[in-house]
């Protein structure tokens, strides 16, 4: 049977209020070893352009490259509390950003294939990322950090479910 | 079709042996670039007593190479079986590529010069999803290219009726414009002309600007000492009245070779432009030392975006793009169709054909938040009062007219760019309009949003804008400093939309 009947735009659902969840709290410390390995390397730019640089005008700019590391360091720290997600019936949710907020939302119906990934220190804490795949260009997909291993394979089956289901859909 | 030319695609195909003619062609070209100063030094030089054997060297290092390019070209064949084509490549090791008919997007035919000189064609099949098994038969004779291309779309679109492909691609070719019905529009040599002068001004300008300072600096360095500079001379030359007049000749003879410029690379790239309309279909062919026979169906187009600037608008004329599915691997083939001139009418069909719905080109949009000018106007307000106490400092007063006028200029540039830009919504289509110069329109259809991303910075909560992006598989559309509101709620909207009617995106 047919059916068109009015839509109310506060019927919508809204993602504006759906409740994001929070990433895993031991990405914390994942978040700290990346803060403390970018801080090592803008040092060792700067000792090595002090060292180097064999001008007295080196007093001037020699710092630079370690202010940078450190905001970026900090930034990441301050940051990395705001990323949260949630999957809804119809697409996922994630937000991200420190100063400013982004909320990305990607229907399950455009996603092409769905990554778990894993680094050797995140190996250790069991958890993962998850990497979701659309045909968009300009490098904009989700990637989901800090997950644990099992809540991203959850997800990722859930996903691929989700995938499934609607292609059987458009079959018939 | 006409029958002689038969052509069994069941048994495994080579390409024609001319073919061979390409595939060296563009080794020696390769070779030859990556050489040139060498064998420039040797042609000055003359021959040495070690001459001969840099030229044994190279003639054995010459024919390797070229036993290296025939090999592969012998041992590659095509055949269609039931309902793939497969590709066999390589002598020793062995490679087998299938591609299923409904796997396969696209197929164009296209010829560079060396292609036509040969009568040749290079079949370059698209396939849908992943963009990495990309398909070049490379060295097909036209007809037996023409009827690749009918077998290979025409399984694909078995349930439209696509009847006489063929013959309609070889009557665009064979510029056979007898009947004059509504759904072909061709490019006469006159209006190319028109277009040729009328596009893409400021790259060409911007690239022969640099060009100047370049030449400039280099002559400084040949001819002047250091504390002297070319600009200065330059300078007192042209307050010397006859001299001046020679400047404005220059620039004119400047603006005289950009228009040139352009009006050559047009004509070269679309001559003989033709577009068939059909159903669903577009079918586009043109070029004079390169051609391209190219097949847009209308389910595939990300984007459709079309742009006028004020000579333009005088004209009646717009240049029209055509964006599909892009890869962003390593061969960075845009995979758009640019048609360089059309009127409205022919704007309206191109639009008609591809969503099957009429074009309204005059409608109100809405702006941005004064905020998006204020913003940038603060942004170089700031670079430009540093620059001034730069020269301030550096007791080069007399520079900050010129400083000054710049600023204008570009102030008055983002103001313009502010003014220009909109945005609207006509039914399913987000229609964003945007430039200083090129005013460009575009147009997406929900449907082929992949991603919608809503962003609002720490500085916009309190008045409430913000910004969204929507990501297709053809570019980005973003919205910025917009009421954040009424950006939530189109999401919102949209994201119904797409998830409710389940809309495929090619």
């Amino acid at each position: 049977m047919f059916e068109n009947q009015t839509i109310d735009y506060n019927h919508l659902p809204k993602y504006e209020e759906v409740v994001l969840k929070p990433i895993h709290p031991e990405y914390k410390k994942i978040v700290f070893l990346d803060a403390l390995l970018t801080l090592i390397v803008g040092l060792g730019i700067s000792v090595a352009i002090y060292f180097i640089v064999d001008d007295d005008t080196v007093y001037t700019y020699f710092y630079i490259s370690f202010v940078i590391a450190l905001l970026i360091a900090v930034y990441n720290l301050l940051a990395y509390k705001k990323k949260c997600y949630a999957f809804r019936q119809h697409d996922v949710l994630y937000q991200k950003g420190l100063i400013s907020t982004t909320t990305s939302i990607v229907p399950y119906l455009r996603l092409q294939h769905v990554v778990i990934k894993q680094g050797w220190y995140a190996k250790r804490l069991n958890l993962a990322k998850l990497q979701l795949h659309t045909a968009a260009n300009d490098n904009v997909d989700i990637t989901i950090p800090g997950l644990t291993l099992e809540e991203a394979n959850h997800w990722k089956e859930f996903v691929l479910n989700k995938i499934q289901e609607i292609e059987n859909e458009q079959r018939a | 079709m006409s029958k002689e030319h038969n052509f069994d695609f069941t048994k495994p195909q080579k390409l024609e042996k001319k073919a061979l003619w390409i595939v060296l062609g563009k080794a020696f070209w390769d070779i030859g670039k990556a050489l040139w100063p060498i064998l420039v030094i040797i042609a000055i030089k003359g021959p040495s007593k070690n001459a001969i054997w840099f030229y044994l060297i190279f003639i054995g290092i010459a024919i390797l190479a070229a036993i290296r390019l025939v090999i592969p070209f012998l041992y590659y064949t095509y055949e269609i079986s039931l309902d793939e084509l497969k590709i066999k490549k390589g002598w020793l090791n062995k490679s087998e590529t299938i591609v299923k008919f409904d796997k396969i997007h696209e197929v164009n035919l296209n010829q560079k010069f060396i292609h036509k000189l040969l009568g040749l064609y290079n079949v370059a099949v698209d396939t849908a999803g992943s963009s990495k098994t990309e398909i070049e038969i490379n060295g097909v004779s036209y007809h037996k290219a023409l009827a690749l291309k009918d077998i290979l779309t025409q399984r694909k679109v078995d349930l439209k009726v696509d009847e006489g492909e063929v013959e309609i691609t070889e009557n665009i070719v064979q510029k056979d414009l007898q009947n004059h019905s509504d759904s072909k529009i061709a490019l006469s040599l006159s209006s190319l002309i028109k277009i040729g002068m009328t596009r893409n001004y400021l790259q060409t300008f911007g690239l022969l600007f640099a060009l100047g300072f370049q030449i400039a600096d280099q002559l400084q360095s040949v001819f002047y000492d250091n504390d002297e500079s070319i600009y200065d001379d330059i300078y007192t030359k042209t307050s010397e009245f006859s001299i001046g007049l020679l400047w404005i000749g220059l620039l004119f003879g400047l603006i005289l070779f950009v228009v040139l410029f352009n009006l050559i690379r047009t004509v070269f790239t679309y001559f003989n432009y033709q577009i068939q309309l059909k159903n669903k279909h577009i079918l586009v062919s043109y070029g004079l030392t390169d051609s391209h026979i190219i097949s847009v169906p209308a389910n595939k187009v990300q984007l459709f975006k079309f742009q006028q600037n004020y000579i333009q608008r005088m004209m009646n004329l717009f240049e029209v793009k055509i964006v599909q599915v892009e890869s962003e691997d390593a061969n960075k083939k845009r995979k758009g169709l640019i048609i360089p001139g059309a009127n409205l009418k022919e704007l309206s069909q191109l639009f008609q054909v591809v969503y099957s719905k009429d074009l309204n080109v005059d409608i109100k949009g809405i702006r941005p938040h004064i905020r998006s000018f204020i913003i940038k106007t603060f942004i170089w307000s700031i670079i430009f009062s540093l620059l001034i106490v730069g020269l301030f400092y550096q007791d080069q007063v007399e520079y900050f007219r010129y400083v000054c006028l710049i600023y204008i200029v570009i102030i008055s540039l983002i103001f313009i760019g502010f003014r220009n830009r909109k945005f609207y919504i006509d039914g399913d289509f987000i229609v964003v309009k945007q430039g200083i110069w090129d005013i460009t329109t575009t147009y997406l259809h929900i449907s082929k949003v992949q991603q919608i991303a809503l962003s609002q910075s720490f500085f916009q909560r309190k008045s409430q804008l913000g910004s969204l992006t929507l990501s297709t598989a053809g570019g980005q559309i973003s919205l910025s400093y917009y009421h954040f509101p009424m950006l939530q709620k189109l999401a919102n909207e949209w994201m119904y939309h797409i998830e409710k009617n389940k809309y495929p995106w090619t």
